[in-house]
C-alpha cells in the first residue's frame, strides 16, 4: 500500500473514531455560562456534533430557539459561540445542519435509522432532543450503544 | 486589616466573579415592588392567576404551568425537551429566587413566551410573593 494511501486511511480512522465509538470528549475549558445556559432546558449539546455553520445559526437565532425564547445577554453568547466554533466539526462533512439540529446530521441519520419515529414520540422519550431518554452518560457526551437507558434499550434494533 | 476582612476579600476575590452573590427571594421581590412604584404591594393571589392563567399564546406554552406544573412543589418538566425543572416554591427548592439576573432573564423569556410580552414590574413581584407563599 501506498504511504498517501496508507496515511489517507489512518486519517480517516482518526477522524471517524469519536463518531464510531459513540462517544465525545467534552472540550476541556469550557465556560461555565455554556453549561448553565445550554443545559437549562436540554442536555449541554457537544460542540463536535455539529459543524460550525451550524453552530453560527444556532446563536443567531435564539429569540426563536426551536420554538422558544432562549435569548442571552450579548456577552454570554459571544461567549458561546467562540466556545462552539473553536470546537465544532468541520463545515462540509457529516455534522452539517443548516437547521442548527444535531438530528438533521447525516451522522444522527445514520447512528438512529433503525430506531422508529414513534420512539422519539413515545411518552418516554417526548423529542429527539431529548438525549438523556436513551443515552445515561449524554451529559457527559457519552452516546455509546452500551451506555443506554433502559428505555434505549427497549427501542435498539 | 484585621484577619477575618482579609478572609472575606479574598472570598469574594475567588467567589465574586464567577458566582452570583446570593440574594434573598424577598429582596428581589421588595425590588420589583419599587420599581412597580410608591404604594405597590405585591399580591399572591395575583400572582396566582397570572401563574396558572392559560394565556393561549403559545401552542406550546399556553400557562407557565404547562412546564411548571400546578404542584409547585414537586418538579415539573419542559414541555418540548422533557428535561426537568426543578421546583418553583422557594419552600421546596431554596435556590428560587436567589439571583436577580437569572430571575430577571426567565420572566423575560417565559413571559414573552407565555403571555406574549414582557411581564411589569408588579406582575414579576406578585408572581415572586405567590411562589415564596408558604416558604
Amino acid at each position: 500500500m501506498k504511504t498517501t494511501l496508507l496515511f489517507g486511511a489512518l486519517l480517516a480512522a482518526t477522524l471517524a473514531a469519536p463518531a464510531q465509538a459513540g462517544s465525545v470528549t467534552l472540550p476541556s475549558g469550557a465556560p461555565p455560562v455554556w453549561k448553565s445556559e445550554c443545559s437549562s432546558c436540554h442536555v449541554a449539546y457537544p460542540p463536535q456534533l455539529l459543524a460550525k455553520q451550524g453552530w453560527q445559526n444556532v446563536m443567531n437565532g435564539l429569540q426563536k430557539h426551536f420554538g422558544s425564547d432562549a435569548s442571552l445577554a450579548p456577552a454570554d453568547a459571544k461567549t458561546i459561540l467562540a466556545f462552539l466554533e473553536r470546537n465544532a466539526a468541520p463545515d462540509g462533512d457529516r455534522f452539517d445542519a443548516a437547521s442548527g439540529r444535531i438530528t438533521d446530521t447525516r451522522w444522527y441519520g445514520r447512528k438512529h435509522h433503525e430506531i422508529p419515529s414513534s420512539a422519539f414520540r413515545s411518552a418516554d422519550v417526548k423529542s429527539a432532543a431529548n438525549c438523556q431518554a436513551c443515552h445515561e452518560g449524554a451529559d457527559k457526551g457519552r452516546f455509546s450503544e452500551h451506555a443506554l437507558t433502559a428505555v434505549g434499550r427497549r427501542f435498539e434494533d | 486589616m484585621k484577619p477575618a476582612a482579609i478572609v472575606a476579600l479574598i472570598a469574594a476575590a475567588l467567589f465574586g466573579a464567577t458566582t452570583a452573590s446570593a440574594e434573598a427571594p424577598q429582596d428581589i421581590q421588595a425590588a420589583y415592588a419599587a420599581q412597580a412604584g410608591a404604594g405597590f404591594t405585591a399580591s399572591a393571589q395575583r400572582g396566582r392567576t397570572l401563574f396558572t392563567t392559560r394565556h393561549g399564546v403559545s401552542a406550546d406554552f399556553p400557562a407557565c404551568t404547562q412546564c411548571h406544573g400546578t404542584d409547585l412543589a414537586a418538579a415539573g418538566k419542559h414541555a418540548i425537551t422533557s428535561k426537568q425543572i426543578e421546583p418553583m416554591a422557594v419552600r421546596a427548592n431554596p435556590q428560587r429566587f436567589t439571583d436577580a439576573a437569572k430571575t430577571e432573564k426567565w420572566f423575560r423569556r417565559n413571559c414573552r413566551e407565555v403571555v406574549g410580552r414582557e411581564c411589569s414590574a408588579a406582575e414579576k413581584a406578585d408572581v415572586i410573593a405567590f411562589l415564596r407563599a408558604g416558604s
